[in-house]
């Protein structure tokens, strides 16, 4: 049951803004704050604090989180003009995608936003496009599942129709719903979705 | 996750927050446009603060919460909400949908049918929407200029914009947990009421 004190205890406002709580505990806060003015101000100022903060370099800054580099693909075939960015796991640096075959179209969220293709025998990946309507770059990428971060890339860019869009293993989704967020490079967050693979 | 619920079951708190939500929903079934003012007024700031999160800009975000409240109130109206203690949820679960439906642009074919909600009501900004961002942001600076110990302007900075936990932080810089806690309250609270103070008439020097 979430209570002030749980609030205050836990940490939940941070937890919030970070993309750190689960799925439940997500929708249990966002229904608690509603009509709660004290928690409204307390998650604006903690808001504006993330995001007005002077930058500094502090030693160990970022370490806690473990980067990927991301791949951009030109995928004229997909859409035009589009990129495809395409996190993995190794450090091998970018690589072009040169061959995306389509082979299902997940209906559930409409097949304009979930294509899957496989991009290799055995591996699955999941097309994700997240709508901004904005022309953005230098864009992180975080997923979390129960308050636990999965994945976090950066340096993404919009395409000219405001969209980005993601190419990720279908693998990162299998243990259960899933929070996306897309931020800027000062920490505002975009667009959050939660998914989940069927 | 009802109002009720936030506090002890048995409290006279939680029994007169559920006595108010119930009386305002009848209220509403009623046709007192008063009462449906005083739920716009109420819920208007924290769908604006919940949606602003999941759309792209502000303006899209004031608009999905109109929606929203719209819905409620005719919802409410048609006695759609069979449990007044749930109104919270109830809300919730109207917003959670606008906002998929916005996503994929069904939002825009529905404007038409909408009936437009009282103008004071609707769109009463929230104490930070008030002020300019660079205004904000000056509070922000201030605040953390204001601070004597460099540790202490780490602290805040690796917390907030390093996203570092506080247990790994309050080890690494050798504070205690109290000490962090008391330091982030009151950097919070001071921007509140720097905020507050100078937001209240929607306008700061």
């Amino acid at each position: 049951m979430m209570t002030k004190h749980y609030v205050q205890e836990n940490d939940i406002v941070m937890k919030y803004l970070r993309g750190e709580l689960s799925i439940a505990e997500q929708a249990e806060f966002e229904q608690y704050y509603l009509d709660d003015p004290e928690t409204l101000d307390q998650l604006e100022a903690a808001s504006a604090l993330q995001m007005y903060l002077p930058r500094r370099k502090t030693p160990g800054a970022g370490r806690r989180w473990f980067s990927l580099p991301t791949m951009v693909c030109s995928a004229a075939g997909l859409l035009l003009g589009i990129a495809l960015i395409l996190p993995f796991q190794n450090t091998q640096g970018p690589m072009v995608q040169p061959n995306i075959r389509t082979i299902v179209i997940d209906t559930n969220r409409g097949a304009e936003s979930v294509i899957r293709i496989d991009r290799r025998p055995g591996e699955e990946l999941i097309v994700l496009r997240l709508p901004i309507a904005t022309s953005e770059a230098d864009l992180t990428l975080l997923l979390s599942r129960n308050g636990k971060k999965v994945l976090e890339t950066t340096g993404l860019t919009s395409d000219y129709l405001g969209d980005v869009l993601l190419a990720v293993p279908v693998a990162l989704f299998a243990e259960g719903p899933t929070l996306l967020s897309l931020r800027r490079g000062d920490g505002s967050v975009l667009t959050e979705e939660q998914i989940s693979v069927n | 996750m009802t109002r009720a619920a936030r506090y002890d079951p048995g409290s006279i708190l939680a029994w007169k927050i559920v006595e108010q939500m119930s009386e305002l929903v009848a209220q509403i079934i009623a046709g007192e446009a008063a009462a449906e003012e005083e739920l716009i007024r109420r819920f208007s700031r924290g769908l604006r603060f919940l949606i602003q999160r999941r759309v792209r800009n502000p303006e899209d975000a004031r608009d999905i919460s109109q929606d929203t409240l719209v819905v409620v109130i005719v919802k409410i109206r048609a006695g759609e909400l069979k449990n007044p203690d749930c109104l919270q949820s109830f809300i919730y679960g109207v917003a959670q949908k606008i906002i998929a439906s916005h996503f994929l642009h069904e939002n825009r074919r529905r404007d038409k049918a909408l009936e437009p909600l009282p103008e004071a009501a609707s769109s009463e900004p929230g104490p930070f929407e008030r002020l300019e961002k660079t205004q904000i942001a000056t509070y922000v600076t201030q605040i953390i200029d204001e601070l004597r110990a460099e540790r202490d302007r780490v602290l805040l900075t690796r917390y907030f914009v390093d996203e570092i936990d506080k247990s790994d932080l309050c080890k690494e810089l050798s504070v205690s947990s109290i000490h962090f806690d008391k330091l982030k309250s009151r950097a919070i609270n001071r921007l509140i009421a720097m905020v507050h103070a100078n937001g209240a008439y929607g306008h700061d020097d």
